[in-house]
């Protein structure tokens, strides 16, 4: 499992690859917890993820939270089929916001701002 | 069938899921097996965390795989302390339905492997709890 970060236009992009499990979510989720609440936008690339257990459903909860906490949104692109049931099946699926790729995603990001408008 | 032992701990979980991937794969469809690898997962790894761990044994997981006419079964026997996850309480419908905000995570492994296999059964066999997940062979894949 790897997790890597990097920001541009106002947009962290967070790269995970690998399978999400009870031994590497609380690793993730410290590394990412340490750069991603000051985060406005965050872009993550969850294409390369290939497994995820209710661990990783809890670090998704955990990072939604840091992101919104703050005013921040929060998009995950990619994600295949078999964890997007797993999503859908745990009521995930309705509160978070999944596209299909990344441009999409950015896309999103910038659609968001511009409906924040005036926002702080 | 194919048995193997592993340490009780988190790092076993990824060889364990290789370990029932490699056996599932041939004669399940990729999402059965996904099913069946996360129900194991999720039942692996409360048995690391909650079985052992938290009462601070070390201690084993045995996994056995067998492809049957029509069905894949994977048993886990572990000697932490009885627990029966088959009973355990899910999160409820409202639970499920609300805000990432709000939502208190509990349960969501035991759903998944409760939901993530047609048969699921548990008992306590001498010292050692054993736990099988039963996954029935979709219509034409059979194993040669």
């Amino acid at each position: 499992m790897s997790c890597s970060v990097t920001s541009e236009n106002g947009i962290a992009t967070v790269t995970l690859t690998g399978e999400i499990d009870g031994q590497s979510a609380p690793s993730i989720q410290d590394e990412l917890l340490k750069v991603l609440p000051g985060e406005g936008k965050v872009l993550v690339d969850f294409s390369r993820v290939t497994f995820l257990s209710s661990a990783g459903l809890r670090l998704l909860l955990v990072l939604t939270r840091a992101v919104r906490g703050g005013g921040g949104t929060l998009v995950l692109a990619g994600v295949i089929d078999p964890i997007r049931e797993v999503m859908e099946q745990t009521g995930f699926l309705t509160h978070l916001t999944l596209v299909p790729t990344l441009s999409d995603g950015l896309a999103e990001l910038d659609a968001a701002s511009a409906a924040q408008g005036h926002a702080p | 069938m194919q048995k193997r032992t592993f340490p009780a701990e988190l790092e076993s979980l990824a060889p364990i899921r290789d370990f029932v991937r490699a056996q599932a794969a041939p004669v399940l469809d990729t999402p059965a097996v996904y099913k069946l690898v996360l129900a194991v997962d999720e039942l692996s790894t409360n048995v690391v965390i909650h079985g052992y761990g938290k009462r601070g044994i070390a201690g084993h997981l045995d996994v056995a795989v067998s492809i049957q006419d029509g069905f894949v079964s994977v048993t886990l026997e572990d000697q932490a302390p009885p627990f029966d996850a088959s009973v355990a309480a899910l999160p409820t419908p409202e639970m499920l339905s609300a805000p990432l905000e709000d939502r208190h995570p509990g349960g969501l492994g035991l759903m998944l492997i409760r939901d993530g296999v047609d048969i699921f059964h548990y008992e306590r066999a001498g010292d050692r709890n054993r736990n099988t997940l039963i996954k029935h062979l979709a219509d034409c894949r059979r194993p040669e």
